[in-house]
């Protein structure tokens, strides 16, 4: 144990300056020197003042290596050495943007932060668990099946609604709290109470149906059939056998927490106007301060890394089968070859190339201006080339054949697959694109005018008829006040009222700020969510499970390698990440996927390497590996299959979660392009419009509730395909 | 279960009639409730303090005083002297720089005497020599228990002058002063040395890995700049209450600065006192300090989360402004005279400043928190948010727009006021497509000017609130009129009926756009024109002004591609030219239209940028502005300012898109309050307290029964759940 720790904590090194190194190097491709003058001095800066602040910030040194010095100058002269590397020894320096001790600020606001976020995390942790045991406790009655559905209908509502709802209900209409604000003390109480009760409550879908998985997955274990045979009591079996079991992969989820705490959460702590880390980081990001980000990201993957090593400990603590002791013990029985280096180094080599082939494929490819676009059409033919090759693959396939005649059982499944299929239809028929041509007096007679889909065409009805601005559902008349001219005794005069609209009664969702149809709006943005969601998963998961299994069956090296990336991936901060990813990318919708895949695959991974280090120590897996079968062939045949159920179900949270994510990254005004339709972005406008008085609501209750309507179907059918596709459930379904 | 109710209805009952009736959701701490406070809320965390750096931040000139303000009462804005004596008169002077002789304008300033610092611990020389240990305790440097106070001299505002110069401090206007300066440009020169021999000795000294920004953070290179300017015209101490300000050429525009925190007086004790390591560790420094003689004091200054004022106890006897009653031949001064005693604004006159005991500025960032908490009593003043304009105000019979009934019960007062900001669509004029100066290209933007229609986006995307530009010069502003005379005529037509401009049609850009040698949209060889919009930052509102854009583009059919960047890479296009259009805007600095026809003095292309960045170049331009810039307010600067704007008109290097308007609300017991004055208004303010007392109390009532309503629903909703759980227990 003592010799695990010190190796543990001795790794921490090389993942801090792995960190401080990617942060340094990120930053400055994004962000030179000049950059970050421009900002600082706002926009009356002139290529002098710019050259004077450089100068003085110290910013005028070569990046990595200096020639023009001798000996260790040629190192120390650098801006990674000035900049970055006093971190190491905590010195944090100064922001950029204010010239404030960053140390002394963190310590100032550390406590806000904290204040919230503790309280936050342990009554949340405490209330996701015993809901989900009491969800677990009463599984298969209807009172389980409506927990799950309400669990997943929270999930689906943005934090943002969570906090504007939480403010009118308790400060607003109640009268009972302070809208927003802090005081550090004795009656900090009455600002700590909302943001808390919100925090939790928006955590509460998603963490409840996490851990109720969770749970449900442990109860159908051997050892809990043998408890109930010796005549243990239902509760008892829960919570002294279930609970502690079903800790592992809680923990691991939870620990991916920590940071956050520190970081505090970004859009609570700007809605209460908490003085504390999230906004530092929020402002440090708009107004790109490098100081800032650094220590950030700094402070953030050394509580990461003590997290990690808490959850490892602690692993050994709920479950003792679990061996976290040198390397040796493992070496007895799983030690990676040469071979098995060389294919892992092969198959990570063709993953990696493949994404990036058919990512600067596509940017060549999207250079080209043809009448039918070549790029959204090619991504359609393969998508439909796959699902066909999927299907025919699926026909021939036991496996599949069997699921399928499960689901057809399920007439929820069913219904929930229809719906999937009407979004993917209208995803589809989105991206069918092709141009018109206009007619024109000169030249050759016509010009190409802007590409339109399938379903554009098809909505022409309601795509064109646009008004002046707000008006409500099925409404007659706009929903602002706007000046009209009218003719009373024969003079023209100007009244603010409500004007009658062009195309009354016809919009069934009402129009936004600038007139178009809301319903239009929100058929154009299921082709955004599906990519976003499909895309990044699509990514996602080859590498999750490819790294999580083999890190979690091999342990030693591989395990040493694969946990440095991902800690070290997963220590900077996510949003600081992927705004810079999205920096480097540009903005558009396979960027967002691009730059959301390279940070997500790093949760699953985790998982997937937590349960793969027990299922390594099942029997089956040992007997298998002692008639000497192939290791990367034990993988294939026992381990990944045994990860899918934990695959499926992160796969489906996932999805919603990429869909809200998108709506925080436009929230720090990174998100798609500015003409990209997107549930994310109408979220966002609704910011605004539920500040309007009176609200304008028909915005965001249409992105809720198509969002509602994919993420509910999503999880429904995911639901019904894990029970068909893991034999031990469906044992489970029979003996109940 | 149903005990459990019960209890809990019991606790909240128990509540209730421990806390009655008295609102609870107070913000505040409980000691201040009754006391004499202001609240005000800030949007940013802003953070200089530093008179050399702060632009025009809200609470600096409650601490800090320069020579001259803007009078309170007076319309249009007027200087009047704050700490000097009198509004001086320019000078003609031949003075000698470095050896050559220059014919200089000279501003003598003289300042008040007897005017007192506030209690600094700067002050007394014993806190010059800290000791780690003595400021380990600090809370803030006011902590220190022995404080003194001095007199302000003249010295104080050279050091202030001379401080500009500093490039360790980046004072954003340094560069319009060097312009205009005499001797300044020297200085700096010599400063820039001093600091360079400086930091090679250290260099050496230290060694290898030297880090210059870690050294310097703790220990800053000390400065002597009084005797750096030594034989140096800029800046002269002429007397213990006197200093002189030398200009290169004529530039009245100075004056304007003056108001500035730029020009306020910096004592030496403070800049030594912040030079201290023991201090500097702790992160006390000048950047979030001010030692002042206005009157308030710096209390607690947490630039994350809030500012507290308090009075200060040296502030000299001053009394609130009285305006006598005009001549009645002068129009505008009755005018203005009326609306002032409307107001309320004269009643105060004679009384003793400052009102107010303490002023708090709280960060708040979201509008919906900032609006609900004005509309609870909890801030005594706001501004009408976008999106709440419905709410609080209705346009009236006559036109003006007044607040809503529900508004004018709460007793609320509304101002509106112009703060001479203009938008527009900046041309790139060195582009192929877009730019150049001949009337082809003339009559392409002037097309393009006519199509965008901002009556309407106005009326869209700025809830009406605004006024349609017919220049770079905001109504209100000496130069432009609201009368046929001040109509851009390329775009606008007059209708004689209504008295008013009305947009040129459609047809006319369309006949335009043909002339340019697009008819219908497409140039000769059958290409559509279509024009790249650079876009620098997303936020909500953005989407919406592309689709304004677009549409107002499409009914000329000139197409539009959008280029979205990051603000960076925005400013970096604009200063290459790789652009074609852009938005921009300008707040103005001083009531001046040299303010905002400077923007189109530039060089000619290729030979450097002017500070702003714009593109646009004519010589006959640049003549007239050179002219302008020197006349005072007359029919002669008028008629040269109209033939600069008709030049601009013609040329199109922009469209003119509008001025927004600014609406501010302040609750019926604060008094004195007017948007118009930038800086120096807190001491003008006074609080009605019975009034806000009653106020909050009678708007903050906590709602209890809807509590027990509310305990009801949730408990009444888990029951079955309750019910289900119990049923599984006794099963199992």
């Amino acid at each position: 144990m003592a010799a695990y720790l010190i190796r543990r904590i001795l790794y921490m090194i090389p993942i801090v300056i792995g960190v401080v190194v990617i942060t340094f190097a990120l930053f400055f491709l994004v962000n030179t020197p000049e950059d970050m003058a421009r900002t600082a001095l706002g926009q009356k800066a002139t290529p002098e003042s710019i050259e004077r602040w450089i100068g003085e910030h110290d910013y005028n040194k070569p990046t990595w290596f200096n020639a023009h010095e001798r000996g260790i100058g040629m190192i120390t002269e650098t801006l990674f050495w000035t900049k970055c590397a006093r971190l190491l020894v905590f010195d944090l320096g100064r922001s950029d943007d204010t010239g404030r001790e960053i140390a002394v600020e963190i310590r100032r606001r550390m406590k806000p932060s904290l204040a919230i976020a503790v309280p936050t995390f342990i009554l949340g942790l405490a209330i996701n668990i015993t809901f989900a045991l009491i969800l677990a406790f009463c599984r298969a009655t209807y009172f389980d099946r409506i927990g799950s559905i309400v669990c997943i209908v929270m999930m689906s509502v943005s934090g943002l609604f969570y906090i504007i709802a939480g403010q009118f209900l308790f400060a607003g209409w109640l009268k009972l709290f302070p809208i927003s604000g802090f005081e550090w003390g004795p009656g900090m109480g009455k600002y700590v109470f909302m943001p808390v009760v919100i925090g939790i409550f928006s955590r509460i879908g998603r963490g409840t149906r996490y851990n109720r998985t969770l749970m449900l997955e442990e109860i159908n274990r051997d050892y809990v059939r043998t408890a109930r045979a010796k005549g243990l009591g239902e509760g008892r079996v829960l919570f002294l056998h279930v609970l502690k079991n079903a800790m592992i992969p809680i923990l691991t989820g939870a620990v991916m927490v920590i940071p956050l705490l520190f970081m505090g959460s970004l859009i609570t702590e700007s809605f209460f106007s908490i003085p504390g880390m999230g906004s530092m980081t929020i402002n440090a990001i708009i107004a790109q301060d490098f100081s800032v980000i650094r220590s950030m990201t700094f402070i953030g993957s050394i509580l990461f890394m003590v997290g990690l090593l808490l959850t490892d400990i602690s692993y050994t603590l709920v479950d003792p089968r679990i061996t976290l002791g040198s390397g040796r013990d493992r070496a007895s029985f799983v030690q990676p070859g040469a071979r098995d280096l060389l294919k892992f180094l092969a198959l990570v080599g063709v993953f990696v190339a493949m994404a990036a082939a058919i990512y600067f494929a596509f940017k060549a490819l999207s250079a080209i201006q043809t009448r039918v676009p070549i790029v959204e059409n090619t991504l359609l033919a393969m998508v439909l080339l796959g699902l066909a090759g999927f299907i025919l693959h699926a026909r021939k396939n036991d496996l599949w054949i069997n699921a399928w005649r499960q689901i057809r059982k399920n007439r929820l499944a069913l219904g929930a697959l229809c719906v999937l299929c009407v979004y993917g239809a209208i995803g589809i028929l989105d991206s069918m694109v092709w141009c018109d041509t206009r007619q024109v007096s000169s030249g050759s007679g016509t010009v190409l005018s802007r590409p339109r889909s399938a379903l554009d065409r098809l909505l022409t009805g309601i795509a064109e008829k646009t008004e002046r601005t707000y008006s409500a559902p099925l409404s007659n008349r706009l929903y602002t006040k706007t000046n009209v001219k009218k003719i009373v005794d024969g003079k023209t005069v100007t009244v603010r009222e409500y004007a009658p609209l062009k195309y009354p009664r016809t919009h069934l969702l009402g129009t936004d700020k600038m007139g178009k149809d809301v319903l239009y709006i929100t058929l154009k943005a299921v082709r955004s969510a599906l990519i976003v969601g499909g895309l990044t998963t699509i990514i996602v998961i080859p590498f999750a499970i490819l790294f999580g299994s083999l890190a979690g069956f091999f342990g030693g090296w591989i395990d040493d390698v694969i946990q440095y990336i991902y800690s070290t991936l997963s220590s900077i901060p996510w949003i600081l990440l992927v705004a810079c990813l999205m920096m480097i990318f540009g903005r558009g919708l396979p960027q967002v996927c691009f730059a959301m895949a390279i940070t997500g695959w790093v949760g699953l991974c985790r998982v997937l390497r937590a349960e793969t280090l027990k299922i390594r120590e099942r029997e089956y897996v040992q007997a298998s590996l002692s008639l000497g079968t192939s290791k990367f062939e034990v993988i294939r045949k026992h381990v990944v299959p045994n990860l899918m159920y934990l695959v499926l179900i992160s796969v489906v949270l996932r999805f919603s979660g990429l869909v809200l994510a998108e709506a925080v990254l436009s929230y720090i005004g990174v998100g798609v392009g500015a003409e990209t339709y997107s549930w994310g972005s109408m979220i966002n406008m609704a910011r605004s419009e539920l500040g309007k008085a009176p609200m304008v609501w028909w915005n965001l209750a249409a992105s809720f509730i198509a969002m509602l309507g994919l993420v509910l179907s999503a999880n429904l059918f995911g639901d019904a395909l894990r029970d068909a596709l893991d034999p031990r459930l469906r044992v489970r379904g029979e003996g109940e | 279960m149903i005990r459990s109710a019960n209890s809990i209805l019991f606790c909240l009952l128990c509540l209730a009639c421990a806390t009655g009736m008295r609102p609870i959701n107070s913000p505040y701490p409980e000691v201040d409730r009754e006391a004499n406070v202001l609240y005000r809320s800030v949007r940013a965390e802003t953070t200089e303090m530093d008179p050399a750096t702060a632009y025009i931040s809200q609470y600096i000139f409650d601490v800090l005083e320069p020579p001259f303000v803007y009078h309170l009462l007076k319309r249009p804005l007027e200087l009047t002297p704050l700490t000097a004596t009198s509004i001086p008169e320019p000078e003609e002077r031949v003075l000698t720089v470095e050896g050559k002789e220059f014919k200089a304008i000279v501003y003598r300033i003289d300042i008040r005497q007897g005017i007192l610092y506030q209690d600094h611990p700067c002050f007394v020389p014993a806190n010059h020599e800290l000791t780690a240990e003595a400021v380990k305790k600090l809370g803030t440097v006011r902590d220190l228990t022995q404080k003194g106070t001095r007199e302000l001299t003249a010295a104080d505002f050279v050091l202030g002058v001379c401080r500009l110069a500093d490039s360790r401090l980046e004072c954003p206007i340094y560069n319009i002063l060097e312009k205009n300066m005499l001797g300044l440009a020297e200085y700096k020169e010599r400063l820039e040395k001093v600091l360079e021999t400086e930091r090679e000795k250290r260099r050496a000294a230290a060694g290898i890995g030297y880090n210059r920004e870690a050294d310097e953070k703790y220990d800053p290179i000390p400065v002597d700049y009084f005797a750096l300017a030594q034989g140096l015209p800029f800046v002269k101490e002429t007397g213990p209450y006197s200093f002189e300000l030398a200009l290169k050429h004529a530039y009245p525009q100075i004056l304007a600065w003056l108001t500035f925190s730029f020009f306020a007086p910096v004592p030496q004790e403070t800049v030594d006192f912040y030079s201290q390591r023991v201090l500097l560790e702790r992160s006390f420094s000048l950047e979030n300090d001010m030692v002042g003689t206005g009157p308030y004091v710096l209390e607690v200054s947490d630039p994350i989360h809030q500012i507290v004022m308090t009075r200060n106890q040296n502030f000299r006897h001053e009394v609130y402004p009285s305006l006598p009653e005009p001549d009645p031949g002068d129009a505008q001064a009755v005018a203005n005279y009326r609306y002032m005693k409307s107001a309320g604004m004269l009643e105060d006159a004679g009384k003793k400043l400052p009102f107010i005991d303490k002023v708090v500025y709280r960060i708040e960032k979201e509008s919906i928190p900032r609006w609900n908490k004005f509309v609870q009593g909890y801030y005594d003043e706001s501004s009408i948010e976008a999106e709440l304009f419905d709410e609080t105000v209705q346009l009236s019979s006559e036109g003006g727009s007044v607040l809503t009934p529900e508004l004018e019960k709460r007793n609320v007062r509304m101002v509106q006021a112009m703060p001479a900001i203009t938008g527009w669509i900046e041309f790139n004029m060195g582009d192929e497509v877009i730019g150049g100066y001949t009337e082809e290209k003339c009559k392409l933007r002037r097309a393009l000017s006519i199509a965008y229609d901002s009556e309407e986006e106005i009326e869209l995307l700025k809830n009406g609130i605004g006024i349609v530009a017919h220049s770079i010069i905001p109504p209100g502003i000496f130069g432009q009129t609201t009368d046929r005379a001040g109509m851009n005529s390329y775009v606008f037509d007059w209708d004689e009926e209504a008295g008013k401009p009305v947009r040129k049609p459609i047809a006319e850009a369309k006949r335009l756009l043909a002339e340019a040698g697009y008819p219908d949209g497409v140039d000769a060889s059958g290409n559509p024109l279509v024009l790249d919009y650079l876009i620098g930052a997303m936020n909500t509102s953005t989407r919406a002004q592309i689709t304004f854009l677009r549409r107002q583009f499409e009914k000329i059919n000139v197409g539009l591609t959008i280029t979205l960047v990051d603000g960076n890479r925005f400013h970096k296009k604009r200063e290459a030219g790789t652009f074609q259009l852009c938005a921009c805007g300008w707040a103005a600095d001083y009531p001046d239209p040299e303010n905002f026809l400077f923007l189109y003095n530039n060089h000619p292309p290729g030979e450097g940028m002017n500070e702003t960045g714009y593109r646009y170049y004519r010589p006959e331009y640049n003549e007239l502005y050179l002219k302008m810039q020197c006349l005072p307010d007359s029919p002669e600067r008028l008629a040269v300012i109209r033939e600069m704007l008709d030049m601009l008109r013609h040329d199109a290097p922009s469209i003119f898109k509008m001025h927004p308007v600014k609406y501010s609300l302040y609750h019926g017991w604060m008094h004195n309050a007017t948007p118009e004055v930038r800086c120096d208004r807190i001491k003008y303010i006074r609080l009605d307290l019975e009034a806000r007392k009653a106020y909050r109390e009678k708007y903050n009532r906590p709602q209890w029964g809807k509590v027990v309503l509310f305990v009801l629903g949730v408990v009444a909703f888990a029951t079955p759940a309750m019910f289900a759980g119990i049923k599984r227990l006794r099963g199992a």
